[in-house]
């Protein structure tokens, strides 16, 4: 059974969902499931429906999409701290990526009902913050592109959040 | 200081119709029309985040420049925004903007944009809801193009000129008319 503090306490300590009132964290995290996979499970698949986004509180997953020829090209690597999952449930369509755990993995779940708000500022400071954590996914994703297509050197930024180039350009194995 | 007409913004931006006419007009009146010539730069990777541009005509290349050259990772049209992020996002511009040909757009400067929405008007809302339409469609495209790159030679890098348009925008606006 999970205990309260397991899913509040990653929710108050995240850089961005940490800088919401203490009104809107209690309802995200009221509406959380703390869940957990081993490495290679699947955390959400390319093509499934989007119902919820997802908040990695521990471990390492990579980001994948099928090429035209059916195979796997990396797009990213998550790293703790990192929100994913949130395109689809913006746009309501189907998972552009699949997304499965490298290491043993625990993820903080959030069902779309939760961009749901109503009251004014709440949908605001919310909206900034996923804003935010999208931004931050196409950050990498375009340095990802980048040096695909173009520079094959990597670009020296400076990230943040939990999204990374993919681990096997890092040398990881 | 040139203020767009209702009608000509609603012709570029469709979906500002969920807007009641007096937010309308406050968005309006908090923008501001600048021009580019082909080629300018709208603006560059590490520049401060001042302001959002609302493309009235013309389109933008959104470049990453890397050590050697620089990739095309977008192309915006009218009805898009450029550099939308620096309303609500407080570090250095991560990629540059070039006016691709004569570029005609409405600026809401980053201080517009709080003064909205610290007043907790629907404008920032309706402002922030087509910033997150954008990073949508942006993301997929980025993955697509990733999906795609792999097995391309080196040197493809300009995206495609042919907009494909949300058909969610579409649809809503077919059902206003």
């Amino acid at each position: 059974m999970t205990e309260p503090t397991e899913i509040r306490a990653p929710v108050d300590a995240h850089p961005l969902l940490g800088m919401l009132p203490e009104r809107e964290r209690d309802r995200l995290a009221s509406g959380a499931a703390r869940l957990s996979f081993h490495p290679g499970q699947a955390i959400c698949r390319e093509g499934a429906a989007s119902s919820s986004f997802f908040l990695l509180v521990d471990g390492r997953a990579r980001v994948t999409r099928t090429r035209p020829n059916g195979s796997q090209e990396q797009v990213a690597s998550l790293e703790r701290t990192a929100l994913f999952g949130l395109v689809g449930v913006m746009d309501g369509q189907r998972r552009s990526t699949t997304i499965a755990a490298l290491t043993p993995c625990v993820c903080l779940s959030f069902p779309r009902g939760v961009l749901a708000v109503t009251d004014g500022d709440r949908a605001l400071r919310l909206r900034e913050i996923l804003a935010a954590a999208m931004n931050e996914q196409l950050r990498v994703e375009n340095l990802r592109l980048t040096g695909l297509v173009g520079d094959r050197a990597a670009a020296e930024v400076t990230l943040s959040g939990g999204w990374r180039l993919p681990a096997i350009e890092q040398g990881d194995a | 200081m040139a203020h767009p007409s209702f009608r000509e913004f609603l012709r570029a931006f469709p979906a500002a119709r969920s807007l009641g006419r007096s937010e309308l007009h406050r968005l309006i009146e908090h923008t501001v029309e600048v021009s580019f010539e082909p080629q300018a730069v709208v603006f560059a990777a590490g520049d401060d985040p001042d302001a959002a541009y609302l493309i009235r005509r013309g389109s933008v290349l959104v470049l990453h420049s890397g050590r050697m050259d620089s990739v095309a990772l977008a192309r915006l049209y009218r009805g898009d925004m450029v550099g939308e992020m620096g309303l609500v996002d407080g570090r250095p511009r991560s990629a540059s903007a070039v006016a691709e040909d004569g570029l005609s757009c409405w600026r809401l400067s980053r201080d517009s944009y709080a003064s909205l929405r610290d007043d907790g008007d629907p404008v920032a809302e309706w402002l922030l809801g087509e910033l997150g339409r954008g990073l949508c469609e942006r993301i997929r495209g980025v993955e697509a193009r990733i999906g795609r790159a792999a097995l391309q030679p080196a040197g493809v890098r300009v995206p495609p000129r042919r907009r494909q348009r949300d058909p969610r925008t579409l649809l809503d606006w077919f059902r206003r008319l």
